[in-house]
């Protein structure tokens, strides 16, 4: 492998790993930044959206 | 405007049963990622690279990542939930929304169209994939001294052909090439039936299982697996040294092979200025971020309101670009040159995803010490990618039935089986060179795919607004998008895709059209994408008076709200 392609290998790799393990640090660390409501508990959240619906419809 | 007027509640227009919602936020990013994930990334990904410039390709490659993919997948998540938090789960129902025109729903078909079609044949290469897995399981078994099982007649577990050329025949008789039918001769259960067969319902068990309990439940098994057997892969392909012993033929060698800018004669620059390296990046962008497809679209549908999704459709795209370049690209193309030398990779080889994986490989796996074993792990890999792809192809259609016609989860899981059935049927009757599978991909997997991206990117940019794109995206957000990414999307990735979208036109149609006019086969694959498309414009015409109907109730009943609000 010449220069050219060790450059364009790390390039690559370098910036698609740090996107991702970027994201994976902000997934898991994160609060939201510009927030309608807490999604802290997105499980009990989406219980009661969907609760919340089916009572409206009724 | 309506949609965002604070007394009055989305819920209002929830004009269907209760709709489904993701359970997590680690589930709907799996979910998205997986669909995203697929063989394009492991097969087509370093063919392309190889083939188109190596490291000089990943120039147009990253640009496409960064004016395309990304603002793309953004705009999908964000019209996706808007159409989701105003109860329309399906791509014709949420363009109609976005775009207030009739046009626009029948647009929207594509989303169900185009997955649909590609579905049909996926499935076959699914079916492969877990044959190559289990023959190589067998080959594994009698490697640790456990009792072994083959699939395949005269062919010991492991697979040891000897050459590409024998691989290449196996390959040929195996998903029938040389005649059509060929897969119903002889013993009617043959592995690959069997194992299409399995395919089929597996994925649909999935789908009719429903969004938590079947796709996202999935995904969040198959999708640290496929981490899994990549990150093994990889670490085996790095300690192989140089097997062979043969100059020229190191792992670095093989490396070079894929990313060196400069080939023979020709600079980067000379390179760059080829529009079909641009073309090929681009087109490459598509079929690995799955942008275009109607696929996001209908995964946001099913997002929670206060869920995030800018970071969750970076982090999705991500993990596939992570997939693609980091392990694709470092564990594919070094071991095929390490072990069959420069000459097995061919322009032909490399241009075709299926020679790459099921020809190609198979040779590394036969010569690799240990080969049965990465061999299944690999072949396993891409069944698992293969699946959580497939499952996301299926769930617009059925979301469609699901909210336009109000049918029951089984009954839209059925009539999409049945007309999914019909089409894999079709794929591997006429299995001769693969017409009716390459035909299905041309129009729907390419045409259908890039008419659907430009109608889209025209839909969210310049007439949905980039201003409610951002209030969408903003909503539970855990980043922040940069605004400059309205502009990209507005001004440089709409002209962009128009542009490819002509050159690709320019370059392939005419040849597609002369063959339409002529093959039996093409003008059968034609008719069942025509016969598809028809069903879903019907269905799509009908539900846009409900639609309507349904709008205008919603809006005399926020007026008449109003109206009490005021009066108190």
């Amino acid at each position: 492998m010449n220069i050219g392609g060790w450059i364009c290998m790390t390039v690559a790799v370098s910036t698609i790993s740090s996107l991702f393990f970027w994201c994976c640090w902000k997934m898991f660390s994160g609060k939201p930044e510009q927030s309608r409501g807490d999604s802290s508990n997105d499980v009990d959240a989406n219980e009661d959206y969907m609760d919340e619906n089916s009572d409206r419809r009724q | 405007m309506l949609f965002f007027r604070p007394n009055i509640k989305i819920t209002i227009k929830m004009h269907q049963k209760k709709t489904e919602n993701w359970a997590s936020q680690l589930g709907v990013i799996l979910a998205v990622a997986g669909s995203a994930v697929g063989l394009g990334n492991y097969l087509r990904f370093p063919g392309q690279a190889s083939l188109y410039g190596g490291g000089a390709f990943m120039i147009p490659y990253f640009v496409s990542l960064l004016i395309l993919a990304i603002p793309l997948t953004w705009s999908e998540w964000a019209l996706g939930r808007f159409g989701g938090r105003h109860g329309y789960n399906s791509a014709p129902g949420i363009y109609w929304l976005a775009g207030k025109k009739s046009f626009w729903g029948y647009a929207g078909t594509l989303g169900i169209i185009v997955p649909l079609i590609i579905n049909m044949y996926y499935v076959y290469l699914e079916a492969w994939c877990l044959l190559y897995a289990l023959q190589y399981l067998g080959g594994t078994l009698r490697m640790l001294g456990l009792p072994s099982f083959t699939l395949f007649e005269a062919i010991s577990p492991g697979f040891s052909l000897g050459s590409s050329e024998q691989y290449g025949q196996f390959f040929s008789g195996l998903v029938g090439m040389e005649q059509n039918g060929s897969n119903f001769s002889g013993s009617f259960f043959s592995p690959l039936l069997i194992s299409t067969v399995f395919c089929v319902l597996f994925n649909f068990y999935l789908i009719y299982r429903g969004i938590t309990k079947g796709i996202e439940k999935f995904c969040k098994v198959a999708m640290p697996l496929l981490l899994l057997c990549s990150i093994v892969i990889l670490i085996r392909v790095l300690t192989l040294g140089n097997p062979t012993g043969t100059p020229g033929q190191s792992y670095l060698d093989g490396l070079g092979f894929l990313w060196n800018p400069t080939r023979e004669g020709q600079s980067i620059l000379e390179t760059l200025s080829n529009p079909e390296v641009w073309l090929a990046a681009t087109s490459q962008i598509f079929f690995s971020v799955s942008v275009g497809f109607g696929l996001i679209v209908t995964y946001a549908s099913y997002v929670h309101p206060k869920m995030d999704i800018a970071l969750s459709g970076l982090t999705a795209t991500s993990v596939n670009e992570f997939c693609e370049v980091v392990f694709a690209g470092l564990m594919i193309v070094p071991p095929a040159i390490m072990f069959l030398g420069m000459g097995a990779l061919t322009p032909e080889k490399l241009g075709s995803s299926l020679s790459m994986g099921f020809i190609v490989l198979p040779n590394v796996f036969e010569l690799m010490p240990g080969g049965p074993l990465f061999g299944f792990l690999f072949f396993i890999l891409l069944f698992l990618a293969g699946v959580t792809s497939a499952i996301s192809m299926l769930q617009p259609a059925v979301s469609m039935l699901e909210s336009s016609l109000s049918f029951k989860r089984s009954h839209s899981v059925l009539l999409t089986f049945l007309l999914c059935a019909t089409g894999t049927f079709l794929v591997v009757w006429f299995s001769q060179n693969a017409k009716m599978l390459d035909t299905f991909d041309f129009w729907a997997g390419n045409l259908g795919l890039f008419l659907l991206a430009t109608l889209q990117t025209i839909l969210i940019a310049w007439i949905w607004g980039k201003k409610k794109m951002f209030e969408e995206l903003d909503s539970g957000a855990h980043m922040k998008v940069p605004r400059f990414i309205g502009f990209v999307l507005k001004y440089i990735s709409t002209p962009y895709l128009l542009l490819i979208f002509g050159f690709w036109a320019w370059k392939s149609l005419g040849d597609r059209i002369h063959e339409l006019c002529t093959d039996y086969v093409a003008q059968f694959a034609f008719g069942m994408v025509g016969v598809t498309a028809a069903i879903f414009l019907i269905i799509t015409h009908f539900s846009m008076k409900h639609w309507k109907k349904f709008e205008e109730n919603s809006q005399k009943l926020e007026e008449t709200s109003y109206k009490k609000e005021g009066s108190k």
